[in-house]
């Protein structure tokens, strides 16, 4: 868990870098406009308040339309308030602009090689126009077009229209001035901006010892007579003066030709529409190969052998329209003119899990569809001779589901895997510069698609790990390939270092016989046979084996459908020899997603381990090896008020030491039929145990020294209903009400608290289990339930905030009620 | 620092516009925080901060308590937001297309979406602790002073926040997936 200082920091963080424009001049202007001094009584007769000219809504008609009129008169006031208030420049220019029918702003900044220069005209009724580093974009309102002025290809990028005024608000990059600079009034600097004298304010960074010379900057601000501001000049403080980085300078009601409005581009320019452009691109009528399935459709648009044994390949995936309807996706801004759909997620191959056998070139997501570039190569799964028949290949594909409902049991997104028969023609493969050179022109467009922020870059990456990022722009055809071939070189050889292969180097493909065969990973839901034996090794935390340690393997099915975990196979149990070695002989299936294998070891001397193991070994035979630290043993016994032994109660052991070197978790196990339980924990450590007994209330137990804790008593405790309902009194079903002590143990590295989770049922209602003390109730779809180690899951609810019960001040009759 | 009731003095008996103005720069952030977790759209945020200040101006005289006036915000900033969030989610578009799922803004990053989302979440009265203390960068006995309560009782208010904060962050990570057993 995040710990306090770290979560104090990010607090603090927030709120230097608060994320929301202060309302407090946009306040100001409105309480000014309205009559509106706080109403009371002796101001108004009684009459006059409820008659209808002056209720509520009386006041609602004209307070709009007053606001409008208002705007213009207190436009100067307004925009002076950020010489007063804490609003930033930024925000103070977007207002003086957008109260303005016409402007001309010019931009010039100092830059290493010398000066860049951008201008922007604006007129309400025509729309704007921007040039910027070689770049034109207009804009008439209703449609923007951009070309490049320098550029070879002569390409116009039509796109729907955009918001000017926030589009030179971020050109003019008034980020760089936050709010809490010091702001004041300077006569000295006061001059005549065109023919308008205007008046100099400073923005000077507050001071903060230790910044060097460079970092030191100020802003000079000219505001005209209407306070709005005409000039700003960026300063940075270097070898004993100020000096100029950037000049940005605004002509309000300027005077501008219609003629500029004109989209102008060069002549015989090719128009891409960037709305319907990758369509064209790669329509799904013309895939070389579509399949659908689980409401996806995955496609392959391209599928070429490239003469090193490699494949590029680009494929798609999105929704049907039933899938849409059902799972409307979300929309995620990416920048000003790109909002992803967020439907399904390409992974790559699913033989590419193990071993690495792609290399991710890029991808993207443009209005729901998710588009994957890709080279693959020596896959076991993917060769022109693998059974797809003549003139075919078989192309493994999957994608995760992105809708929060298409989660399994545990959570985890559902992804959906699809082999499909692709024609292919390898009689021609293909250089790989060829290749990269069709994929670049891929990338141009889509990143003129998405906008240059969210996509125009180049990764090469593996096994979802990036490992370079090279700029597109700055890398040719040849490079890029070299680029891939390095890439392709390090999977080969697991050198990770960053060195370049050998000259002489080949890529070369294994044969298939060399390939060692790799299990599935678990994306899909279906039932994978176990291996029939399955091995292991037990050692001790410096690696020497643990010999005759007694070895429980088990697996937990969770079901949603069945509220927890129902039974599947096992368990099987073994002893390890002297090497430390155990082997099981398990039967019956896993089903990924919904099962997890758990390894039970003890032996004498060392601290009992359940340890968590991915569904890999009993796919492989071989499991990861358990380590054991040292342990000490503690018995104790549960008891009720009367002395009597509590015999159904789950406990979890947690320990850790100071150091941090070793924690531990027992897991959940339930105690003896006498209420008894004996652990071994790891010794030199602090250890605590979470008790859940049933018609009991739960408890911590902190362990003393003693090896025996004697009988430990467990209280009644208050069994609470509770009901969660929306906003209308309706009662919510299917959500899931977590149960969270607000006290807690803390052993070094862990903090122990109590947590468990119900679910509501049709009306809404829910039963809380026997409580005592203080507990915050939160409502969502799925909670944590430490008490079995899983998670509860059940319907999305309305947003419900948390509450915190005192139990003893609750009587079993209350009605807890929480609500939307 | 001015008491919220010496501003409250200066706003309703000397109709002093930079008092109100006070109180605004000191409550916004706390009324943005309980409206953006109801919204998740940057614009409608701003709006119902706003909403909720000038409503709050119209109803000054009805607060008795200064101290209460952090709360006072947020139960008309989330009644703000509901209502807004209802006429946003019933609106029907007039060219008769699907209307669009908000959008979440960029102007917040993840983290900053979920930090707020969080803080969102807290009870009223701790979250108003929190929100002074750290988003606004007050002191314990400031904060003391605004919410009338006693240092001590600040200082337990903002340990206990503090503790659901992480675990309302803990509980968000161990959604995915079940959570792992250790060994040493």
């Amino acid at each position: 868990m995040m710990t306090t200082e770290d979560l104090e920091t990010q607090l603090e963080c927030l709120a230097g870098e608060w994320p929301a424009e202060s309302v407090a001049d946009a306040v100001a202007g409105r309480v000014k406009s309205e009559t509106a001094w706080p109403l009371s009584g002796d101001d108004i007769a009684p009459e006059v308040l409820s008659s209808p000219s002056f209720g509520p809504e009386a006041r609602r008609s004209y307070f709009y339309p007053a606001i409008g009129l208002l705007t213009t008169c207190l436009a100067g006031i307004v925009a002076a308030a950020w010489l007063l208030l804490p609003q930033t420049l930024h925000a103070a220019l977007q207002q003086s602009l957008r109260k303005s029918n016409s402007w001309h702003v010019t931009i010039e900044a100092s830059v290493d090689e010398g000066s860049r220069r951008g201008e922007v005209w604006f007129h309400r009724e025509h729309g704007f126009r921007t040039e910027l580093d070689g770049q034109v974009t207009v804009d008439n309102g209703t449609k923007s077009f951009t070309w490049s002025t320098t550029a070879e290809d002569s390409i116009v990028l039509l796109r729907p229209s955009m918001d000017g005024i926030a589009m030179v608000a971020e050109m003019c990059d008034l980020s760089r001035v936050p709010r809490d600079w010091k702001k004041q009034r300077d006569t000295t600097l006061d001059r005549l901006v065109g023919t308008e004298e205007c008046s100099a304010y400073l923005l000077v960074r507050n001071e903060q010892p230790g910044i060097p010379q460079g970092a030191q900057q100020r802003m000079i601000v000219l505001v005209d007579d209407q306070t709005r501001p005409r000039q700003m000049i960026h300063q940075t403080f270097e070898n004993s003066e100020w000096k100029q980085q950037r000049v940005i300078a605004i002509d309000y009601e300027h005077s501008v030709p219609g003629s500029v409005f004109k989209p102008d581009y060069p002549e015989g320019a090719k128009v891409v529409d960037v709305q319907s452009a990758l369509d064209e691109r790669f329509p799904l009528s013309a895939a070389r190969a579509v399949q659908q399935k689980d409401g996806l459709i995955f496609a392959v648009h391209d599928l070429v052998p490239i003469d090193d044994g490699t494949w590029y390949s680009v494929t798609s995936v999105r929704g049907t329209p039933e899938y849409l309807r059902e799972y409307p996706p979300s929309k995620r801004r990416v920048n000003l003119n790109y909002s992803a759909l967020d439907v399904a997620h390409q992974m790559g191959s699913h033989g590419s899990a193990g071993s690495g056998t792609q290399l991710l070139m890029f991808q993207m997501e443009w209005q729901g569809i998710d588009y994957l570039w890709r080279l693959v190569f020596w896959n076991n799964n993917l060769r022109p001779d693998h059974g797809a028949g003549p003139g075919k290949l078989r192309l493994p594909l999957y994608a995760a589901h992105m809708h929060p409902e298409r989660q399994d049991s545990r959570g985890v997104q559902l992804a959906t895997l699809v082999d499909i028969d692709v024609p292919v023609d390898t009689d021609k493969p293909l250089a790989l510069e060829d290749v990269i050179a069709r994929a670049r022109l891929d990338m141009k467009l889509a990143g003129h698609v998405a906008g240059e922020t969210g996509a125009l870059r180049v990764a090469i990456s593996m096994r979802n790990q990036t490992v370079d990022f090279v700029s597109f722009d700055d890398i040719s055809d040849a490079e890029y390939a070299k680029e891939m071939l390095k890439a392709r070189w390090q999977m080969q050889t697991g050198n990770w270092r960053g060195d370049d292969p050998p000259v002489d180097w080949v890529a070369t493909i294994p044969d298939a016989d060399d390939v060692e065969p790799e299990p599935e990973p678990m994306f899909s839901d279906e039932p994978r046979e176990l291996q029939p034996k399955v091995t292991g090794t037990v050692v001790d935390l410096d690696g020497t084996p643990v010999a005759k340690a007694k070895v429980i393997v088990r697996l937990r099915r969770f079901s949603k459908k069945n509220d927890g975990e129902e039974k599947g196979p096992g368990p099987w149990s073994a002893v390890t020899d002297a090497e430390g070695r155990y082997s099981i002989a398990p039967t019956g299936t896993i089903r990924p997603n919904h099962d997890e294998v758990r390894i039970r070891v003890s032996a004498d001397g060392f601290a009992d381990v359940d340890a968590y193991e991915y569904e890999h070994g009993l796919l492989t035979g071989e499991f990861s090896p358990v380590e054991l630290p040292k342990g000490r043993r503690f018995t104790g016994q549960f008891v009720n008020a009367d002395g009597e032994p509590v015999t159904k109660a789950i406990v979890r052991f947690q320990s850790s030491n100071a150091d941090l070197s070793v924690t531990w978790d027992s897991g959940p196990f339930p105690v003896s039929r006498d209420g008894t339980f004996s652990i071994r924990a790891p010794i030199n450590s602090k250890v605590a145990a979470a008790v859940y007994p049933v018609q009991y209330a739960p408890r911590f137990v902190e362990m003393t020294e003693e090896e025996d804790q004697g009988r430990i008593l467990l209280s009644k405790g208050v069994s609470l209903k509770g009901r969660v309902v929306d906003r209308n009194g309706k009662g919510v079903p299917k959500a899931v009400v977590g149960i969270r002590s607000t006290d807690h143990l803390v052993l070094h590295a862990y903090v122990v608290l109590i947590g468990t989770a119900v679910r509501t049922d049709d009306n809404g209602y829910f039963q809380l289990p026997p409580l005592d003390g203080q507990y915050e109730l939160s409502v969502g779809n799925a909670m944590a339930d430490y008490s079995q180690q899983m998670m509860l899951t059940g319907d999305a609810p309305p947003m419900i905030e948390p509450i915190t019960i005192d139990v003893s001040e609750q009587s079993s009759k209350d009605l807890i009620v929480l609500q939307e | 620092m001015q008491t919220n009731a010496e501003l409250l003095q200066a706003v309703l008996n000397n109709k002093d516009p930079q008092a109100f103005l006070c109180l605004v720069l000191r409550y916004e952030r706390l009324v943005w925080s309980t409206a953006w977790p109801v919204l998740r759209d940057y614009h409608l945020t701003q709006d119902v901060t706003q909403e909720t200040f000038v409503k709050a101006h119209l109803h000054l005289r009805e607060l008795k308590e200064p101290e209460a006036m952090g709360f006072w915000l947020c139960q008309i900033a989330k009644r703000e937001a509901l209502r807004v969030s209802g006429r946003r989610d019933s609106a029907v578009p007039l060219d008769g297309q699907e209307p669009e799922a908000p959008v979440t803004d960029t102007k917040l990053s993840e983290e900053q979406q979920t930090l707020i989302d969080l803080i969102g979440r807290l009870p009223e009265h701790e979250r108003e602790v929190i929100a002074l203390r750290f988003l606004n960068g007050h002191s314990v006995a400031d904060v003391a002073v605004l919410t009338g309560l006693a240092v001590g009782t600040v200082t337990k208010k903002i340990s206990r926040a503090i503790r659901r904060l992480q675990a309302l962050k803990h509980n968000e990570q161990v959604a995915l997936p079940a959570p792992r057993a250790e060994q040493g």
